[in-house]
């Protein structure tokens, strides 16, 4: 009896861990807007990363993440007006140097999931993709979050473990545990290949096509930490992927001494 | 007719995943035999074996490329090659065919990784299905290392 409630304890913790990450995510956004209007950007709060550490906290931010999210879905058909109405104040004034160029007249992205993460990744950087069948090789001395190389078309592709790369280290290695093998593409079902098919981003699961105007997006503002973060996709409560970063990171790292 | 940039290469198999070494440096391949450890000797170092009255040192592959240790079996073989101007034999888990590679089917990249590990990977190349690792056998050691291992 007490091993089961010690395992469904877990389990919950585990969700509202995620949620405080999710949380994370959003919570940066909002503490880098009220600034941007009048002053020099702070450094970004340093206790946001940290979030899920505090089991008080988790209980609050479970609930308040959970609550947005429902919305009346005939909101989100793509018009391409402006889906959230913010106060005005609210609407980052810097907003015009952070949305990308192919952001600025609407665009179109990918929900997709990585261990219960909602994740958006734009159309336009979505090069293809595929069914986690591919033979991956395993390369020697690689980073732990690159899971080898593939074919793809007529050239080789890098791929990631895209939960290592965006997990904050304590729900990564809960999934590690959940996944057992971590080397394993196994447990991914799909790969999102990116950067002209250079970079495949392993996911879970993917989701619909959403269409969204620019200012349905949190842009962040300062990227610090988490580049791989463009920002918050507001309606939809997830993270939108800044692919050039992301890959620009990886290539990056792959060149650490 | 040129036959500029391609690349002979002997295949071998490391957990699981097809490597290949220039054909040109390989002097023979044998089965594994008895290899007689060496007390102090560097840990990548298997130990030795007599090749014909010529002591050869025996380097375990999978320790250089950071990959987990298993027993040698009856596919095992020693590829005893020539590198840094002495004869060194590499542990593999066995031995394919020798291929043809052109070096433009050779990809640097991307070879993501900053352990030492992927300094000895040449390049990977696209066969068929499969991707072949190139591994630059100068490479698998250092200097100091091909000197260490020629004082032995």
């Amino acid at each position: 009896m007490d091993k089961l409630r010690a395992e469904s304890g877990t389990l919950f913790a585990q969700e509202m861990a995620l949620s405080a990450y999710l949380e994370g995510l959003l919570t940066p956004v909002t503490a880098e807007l009220g600034p941007a209007s009048a002053v020099p950007l702070p450094a970004p709060l340093p206790s946001v990363g940290k979030l899920p550490v505090e089991p008080t906290v988790r209980q609050e931010t479970a609930l308040k993440v959970v609550h947005p999210v429902r919305r009346d879905p005939a909101e989100t058909v793509p018009t391409g007006l402006p889906i959230i109405d913010e106060p005005e104040s609210l609407t980052p004034k810097v907003s015009d140097n952070v949305v990308p160029a192919w952001a600025s007249d609407g665009f179109e992205c990918l929900l997709f999931y990585v261990g219960g993460l909602k994740l958006a990744v734009p159309l336009v950087k979505l090069t293809r993709i595929v069914a986690c069948g591919e033979r991956i090789t395993k390369t020697p001395g690689r980073a732990p979050w690159f899971m080898g190389i593939m074919r793809f078309d007529d050239h080789q592709a890098g791929v990631v473990d895209t939960a290592k790369l965006v997990f904050p280290r304590d729900r990564l290695s809960r999934r590690v545990e959940e996944m057992g093998n971590a080397d394993s593409a196994e447990g991914y079902s799909r790969i999102l290949m990116v950067e002209d098919g250079r970079w495949g981003l392993c996911c879970d699961r993917v989701d619909t096509v959403v269409s969204l105007s620019a200012d349905a997006v949190r842009w962040r503002t300062e990227k610090t930490t988490r580049r791989w973060l463009a920002g918050t996709v507001t309606e939809q409560m997830c993270a939108l992927l800044d692919v050039e970063s992301l890959t620009g990171e990886i290539e990056a790292r792959g060149k650490e001494p | 007719m040129s036959k500029v940039d391609e690349l002979q290469c002997v295949t071998f198999f490391l957990s699981g995943e097809v490597y290949a070494l220039d054909v040109m440096r390989v002097q023979e391949v044998l089965r594994v035999g008895e290899i007689s450890p060496v007390p102090g000797a560097p840990e990548y170092v298997l130990g030795i074996i007599n090749l014909r009255g010529n002591v050869v040192t025996v380097i375990d592959a999978r320790q250089r490329l950071g990959l987990e240790f298993t027993e040698p079996d009856d596919s095992s073989r020693i590829i005893v090659l020539e590198a840094a101007g002495q004869d060194v034999g590499i542990l593999v888990d066995g031995v394919a065919e020798v291929v043809r590679i052109r070096q433009d089917e050779i990809d640097p990249s991307p070879s993501v990784g900053n352990e030492e590990a992927a300094r000895y990977i040449h390049g990977v190349a696209s066969r068929d299905k499969e991707l072949i690792i190139v591994v630059d056998v100068e490479k698998l050691l250092n200097e100091e290392e091909w000197a260490e291992l020629a004082a032995m």
